[in-house]
């Protein structure tokens, strides 16, 4: 029973530090109404992250010989232009949830196939919905989708600037302010695996040297 | 109405090696060369820390994250038609059976495994293999990339740690909770190793077991001269490797056969077949309609807690199979006059190919419907950016290949159940002792089978 409860505590301490992001399909950083367009701007992780960060850009509706520009403002005088390049749809079977920028989502930290908005698919038609509750938009139906990759290097408060341009390089701009917070794992717990890993190595690595043999 | 239960003894089942690989020159020479299985060990090794890196510092979307699909959509699913197809196959080529390995080279300290890991070690497999799948449903470890990259840190630290100072593969032998699954798994295979006892009868050298200077014995304490199951083995090839004599043969078997003969059934492996399939019902039952409504009056009714709700429920879901299985004993005991832990232990492992169908059936989905999905991220870690269906096949086809698979699994089931009751009675003492099974695994059955039939949710 003892080590029953060890093994139980050993998984918990390792589950408490991981954040929930239960729930499929890309979060959504921003929306920016310009031009009466409603431009949506997608993350492939809820917020900014420092590192690598794919950005992807949807618009209903959006003529084909107009152009989203976006645009990002750094906290520390940072100027970077995502490279957006087309999204290639490609046809295939339906009965999938389409493709991976939209489905419901769930940010409640407590996610798993139990929570309600885990997104559904019941074999034969395609779900609509955003990351965010009764955004029913779906890509579907997006007439434009760019994606681009950025890295970011640091934290706080981004501004994306969204320019929609048409076929002479005119067009509109707007705003919005994201935040962007630490990338990667928690330190702690990949400082501890490293420890534990690291210092069995080296106590084994010693031992054996001064034992002289090994038991084979 | 307690009838005389009729034994009927059975000699021990001698070996039909004609369907040897092993006479099949290139596998033989396969298994025997140095090759093997480093070639398909190190590229897994490889893959598996690309994954880990892709988990703890790729993005939090699980659908952008290359390392949650090639787990969760693309190794899950496949690993239950691995171990069906060839046993524990994937434990040789198994990157923490790799690390292992290397970390013995340089700082092994070779310690005896110790004796509460032998005696404990199948229940602390279970209790390893629950918590991870209540975690999953709490914190949300499968749809969270971090969380899926957490566990695989905390597994390897584990194999690290056990793999310095335990002798061997003692993590893949006695704690590995994936290694449980598969020992199960693995008894429904259609390949078993064994030793040709004629020839084992003359050997002095025992060098399957301890090795032969080049290459080491076995390294899950197995000694294949007295070997009848293949839950333990990994199919290494090590003792193809050191054995002078060419005793071992790698025989073709028709699958489940192992079930129906086990010779000294164990109550804790039965114990954990049965809980796989409390398993594959949370898995399922999270999915279903109702589920939702029963969880939000179980939270009001738990003090708006959750956690503690699905806790309460979960439990509930995984003590449905054990009871209904427990009871099945009972009645099947009484019938047939043998003790209660004795029907429960032997009658067990009956569930087995339900819960690799219901595993294989469960995760089709993910692999089919989700699929493409692995294409999209791979892509556009190279810069070119695609999307779309992330189906492979169309659903129709989906729910007739889910449907085809549970219901050999059921087949299966029962058909081990029935071989299970008539090993050694005969005609009514025979069916006394199988129909309360039958039954449980008619229900288990018809439950899947609904739970099939409702939408699921994806995962990427």
């Amino acid at each position: 029973m003892r080590y029953l409860a060890l093994a139980a505590a050993f998984l918990l301490m390792l589950s408490l530090p991981s954040p929930a992001h239960a729930g499929v399909g890309l979060p959504k950083l921003a929306t920016v109404v310009l031009d009466g367009y409603e431009v949506r701007i997608l993350n492939d992780s809820p917020d900014l992250q420092t590192g690598r960060n794919t950005l992807t850009v949807e618009v209903n509706g959006l003529p084909e010989d107009h152009q989203v520009k976006i645009t990002l403002a750094g906290p520390a005088g940072e100027q970077i232009t995502v490279p957006l390049q087309k999204v290639r749809v490609l046809a295939g079977i339906e009965g999938g949830h389409g493709d991976d920028g939209h489905g419901t989502g769930d940010e409640s930290g407590n996610g798993g196939h139990g929570e309600p908005s885990a997104k559904k698919d019941d074999h034969a038609a395609p779900s609509s919905g955003g990351h965010d509750d009764g955004d029913e938009h779906a890509n579907g139906e997006a007439s434009y989708i760019a994606r681009g990759r950025v890295v970011i290097k640091s934290t706080g408060t981004w501004k994306i600037t969204v320019s929609i341009l048409d076929d002479h390089g005119d067009g509109l701009s707007n705003e919005a302010e994201v935040t962007a917070v630490q990338g990667g794992p928690n330190r702690i717990v990949v400082g501890v695996s490293g420890f534990l890993m690291g210092g069995t190595f080296l106590y084994g690595f010693v031992k054996r040297r001064i034992d002289g043999s090994v038991r084979r | 109405m307690s009838a005389e239960p009729r034994l009927r003894i059975e000699e021990p089942k001698t070996i039909d090696d004609s369907n040897n690989l092993l006479d099949t020159p290139w596998i033989k020479a396969f298994l025997r060369s140095g090759w093997f299985p480093a070639i398909l060990a190190y590229p897994t090794l490889v893959v598996f820390g690309y994954i880990v890196y892709a988990l703890l510092w790729g993005p939090l979307a699980a659908s952008a994250n290359l390392g949650t699909g090639l787990t969760w959509v693309v190794w899950w699913p496949l690993i239950p038609i691995f171990m069906f197809a060839m046993g524990r196959l994937w434990c040789a080529i198994c990157p923490f059976a790799t690390v292992i390995d290397a970390v013995q080279k340089f700082a092994g300290l070779g310690r005896p495994v110790p004796a509460f890991l032998k005696k404990y070690g199948i229940w602390i497999i279970d209790a390893v293999f629950i918590l991870i799948t209540w975690a999953d449903h709490v914190f949300g470890i499968v749809e969270s990339p971090r969380g899926s990259g957490y566990l695989l840190l905390g597994l390897v630290t584990a194999v690290v740690v056990t793999g310095i100072i335990i002798e061997r593969r003692a993590w893949c032998r006695f704690l590995c909770f994936l290694g449980g699954l598969s020992g199960n798994y693995s008894r429904s295979s259609t390949v078993e190793l064994r030793a040709t006892p004629e020839i084992c009868a003359t050997c002095k050298t025992q060098s399957c077991y301890k090795g032969d200077g080049t290459t080491p014995g076995c390294p899950v304490f197995e000694f294949p001269r007295t070997m009848q199951a293949m839950n333990n083995c990994n199919l290494c090839a090590n003792c193809i490797k050191t054995c002078p004599n060419d005793s071992i043969q790698l025989n073709l078997r028709p699958p489940t056969k192992e079930l129906w003969f086990i010779a000294r059934p164990k109550f804790e492996e039965a114990f954990l077949a049965v809980v796989i399939v409390g398993i594959v019902l949370v898995q399922n039952v999270t999915m279903v309609e109702f589920w939702q409504p029963v969880m939000s009056l179980m939270t009001q009714a738990l003090f708006g807690s959750k956690t503690l709700a699905f806790t309460v429920l979960f439990l509930i879901a995984m003590a449905i199979p054990i009871a209904m299985v427990a009871a099945a004993a009972r009645v099947s005991g009484k019938a047939t006059g043998e003790a209660f832990a004795q029907n429960f232990a032997r009658f067990g492992y009956a569930v087995i190919p339900l819960d690799l169908a219901g595993h294989i059936g469960h995760n089709m989905f993910h692999l089919l419907a989700e699929g493409k999905s692995i294409f999209f991220n791979l892509a556009g870690l190279f810069g070119y950016h695609v999307t779309g269906s992330p189906a492979v096949v169309s659903p129709g086809m989906l729910q007739i290949l889910q449907f085809a698979v549970l219901g050999l699994g059921i087949g299966g089931s029962i058909f081990t159940a029935y071989k299970i009751a008539n090993r050694n009675r005969t005609g009514e003492s025979a069916f006394r002792a199988f129909w309360p099974h039958l039954l449980v695994i008619a229900i288990f059955g018809l439950l899947n089978i609904y739970l099939f039939l409702q939408p699921m949710a994806h995962r990427v």
